[in-house]
């Protein structure tokens, strides 16, 4: 656990002026099922972006796989929020799985019958390969997670980065996408999950950072993910968790 | 009518003016798909009406006519409008809606103030300048033919080269930057080759309908299909219909111009489409909405008499219609919910216009109360 698949130096970004990540040192080792925490703005979505060089940052340094961002990005696999694109997109989730392609095919090429049947795989892997041929408008929440995750997998990425996977989404896909994850992990690979469930976080992830724009902390879950760290990220809202023993 | 119109199809003259419209609009149309489900819609608008200052300063720096300079003054005005745009919306506050609202109306005033400077002041070439407001088909030459025709083929080439790319952009450009794509680079060059269907446009329909060749026909074409494949070549489809309809209207009768024509004619298609297709249209929504009201209000009417019955001790005891009407709370047609009952057989009706609950509708009543609804 000593390789990391991400380090952070000294991150700063802004947006018109107003900071959304101040100075953080954070790192992710290589192999683990890691997620970050914090409140609503605290820039969890922001450092995801970052690391991946979707946005300008004010400062830092950034390597992922011991590599510079553009060296890496071949490896490396991003799942947006699902709130980012418009579900009424003319488009089916056999197709969007495809895109999982695209990075590999070049400037030209199409999707042919090897790139269709690894994004049929990867949805049969999610439990939605009989609603390939359906518009992604049909889809309830949790299945648009899961044909999102489908995209991720025909990536077949090293690094993987989720943006709230399990925001809005039913039990079933939950757990059919945190099988996923762990059998990621089981292959060694390493994925960074934005989260937002404390209920679960010991349960699903084994490396927590803790984030308010600062760090305010890392390390395994079982020794970060207490009720004084969580308490100084979140601020005086978590009184319900200890009387539920939930942390 | 038939000759009428053959004679008009085989004038060489018209033939010219016929293509052009019909290209032009297929092409724009398939063009502006990508405009539409990027929900840039105004986008186009704001270009093309952003063209009319450049127009007209190309004319006072050349004191010409010529269609190149023209183009080229319309073409660096319509880039330097959308640029602006999107500088206001990265650099400040202000909304797209609103900085596209600002940038086109300014732009536009702009044009419309030194066109009446021209026509007061200039008195060499300046006819015909006008025509790019609302466009002049009629003038269009068989050279200006050929250049749609170069200039739509490239805009398909480019367009179906690089399909991947304008599908990543539409749909997920912060995963197309994730996999390695330069983004801005593709949504500049979309925006490069709008501009450049918008230039050829204008001298046709005219800066303020433009917009409307570029996103009405991805607006009907999306009513009926659900794949982009499949929305392209209807809205090109659409657009080149309308052109070609839109222009034999206004060839058979002279005083009808020619871009209003093809607008009003896609206009029409689009109406259509937003009434009448099967999943998205208003029509088959409604009646969608009206067979589930229906069947609620059907429910509830056999549930009521069920409860009615109850209380006599008789399920089958016959009820006024007054009362059940008055027992449903809901507006929504329980005289209707009745009628329906009895033709499927639940209910009957007797002479003395009294309702009961026949065998088929106990038993109906019954299955339903086992499974939580009739």
């Amino acid at each position: 656990m000593l390789d990391k698949a991400v380090e952070i130096e000294d991150l700063t970004v802004a947006y018109l002026g107003h900071p959304a990540l101040w100075d953080v040192d954070a790192s992710i080792p290589r192999g683990s099922l890691s997620c970050i925490l914090g409140p609503n703005g605290a820039g969890k979505s922001t450092l995801l972006k970052a690391a991946l060089g979707l946005l300008k940052i004010s400062a830092g340094r950034i390597r992922l796989l011991g590599q510079s961002i553009q060296a890496a990005l071949p490896l490396c696999s991003y799942v947006p929020q699902r709130s980012g694109v418009d579900w009424d997109f003319p488009i089916t989730v056999l197709e969007v799985a495809r895109m999982g392609t695209y990075g590999r095919l070049g400037l030209v090429r199409r999707p042919g019958k090897k790139e269709t049947s690894e994004a049929m795989e990867a949805l049969e892997r999610l439990q939605i390969l009989e609603l390939a041929n359906r518009p992604i408008g049909e889809l309830s929440g949790g299945q648009q997670q899961r044909c999102f995750l489908a995209r991720a997998l025909v990536q077949n990425a090293e690094l993987y980065f989720l943006d709230e996977p399990f925001q809005g989404i039913d039990a079933h896909s939950e757990r059919v996408i945190v099988e996923m994850l762990k059998d990621l992990r089981s292959k060694g690979k390493t994925i960074v999950v934005v989260h937002h469930d404390l209920q679960t976080v010991k349960e699903y992830f084994d490396y927590a950072i803790l984030l308010n724009v600062r760090l305010i902390d890392q390390g395994p879950t079982s020794q970060v993910v207490t009720f004084e760290n969580l308490k100084i990220t979140y601020g005086g809202t978590l009184p319900f968790l200890r009387e539920n023993n939930h942390v | 009518m038939f000759e009428e119109l053959f004679s008009l199809w085989s004038n060489p003259t018209f033939q010219n003016i016929l293509f052009s419209t019909t290209i032009l609009g297929a092409g724009t149309g398939a063009l502006g798909c990508f405009i539409f489900l990027r929900k840039e819609s105004l986008l186009g608008d704001t270009m093309s009406h952003s063209a009319l200052p450049g127009v007209v300063l190309a004319f006072l720096l050349t004191l010409q006519r010529d269609m190149l300079w023209l183009a080229l003054g319309a073409f660096v005005f319509s880039l330097a409008g959308a640029l602006i745009i999107n500088y206001v919306i990265r650099r400040t506050r202000v909304d797209q809606d609103a900085a596209q609202a600002i940038i086109l109306s300014s732009f536009f005033a702009l044009g419309v103030q030194l066109l009446s400077w021209v026509q007061n002041n200039v008195t060499a070439n300046k006819a015909g300048l006008t025509h790019y407001l609302f466009g002049q088909a009629g003038a269009l030459t068989h050279s200006d033919l050929i250049l749609i025709i170069v200039v739509m083929s490239l805009i398909g080439v480019v367009l179906i080269l690089f399909w991947n790319r304008w599908v990543l952009i539409s749909f997920d450009s912060l995963f197309g930057k994730s996999i390695g794509i330069k983004t801005w680079l593709w949504e500049s060059l979309l925006m490069g080759i709008v501009v450049l269907s918008i230039v050829i446009g204008i001298s046709v329909v005219g800066v303020v309908l433009m917009s409307a060749l570029l996103v009405a026909p991805s607006a009907a074409s999306r009513q009926w299909v659900q794949t982009p494949k499949g929305m392209i070549l209807l809205a090109a489809v659409f657009g080149g219909i309308s052109g070609f309809l839109g222009t034999t209207i206004s060839l058979a009768q002279p005083q009808i111009p020619t871009g209003p024509s093809i607008v009003v004619t896609l206009s029409f298609f689009s109406l259509l489409s937003l009434l009448l297709s099967p999943q998205r249209g208003i029509l088959a929504r409604w009646m969608l909405e009206r067979t589930f009201q229906n069947s609620f209000a059907q429910q509830r009417m056999l549930r009521n008499m069920g409860r009615l019955g109850e209380l006599h001790h008789d399920l089958f005891v016959k009820h006024k219609k007054t009362t059940l009407l008055t027992m449903d709370d809901q507006t929504q047609g329980p005289h209707q919910a009745l009628e329906a009952l009895r033709l499927r057989g639940l209910v009957t009706r007797t002479k003395e216009n009294f309702y009961a609950l026949t065998q088929k509708g106990v038993d109906t009543l019954k299955q339903g109360n086992k499974n939580g609804q009739p």
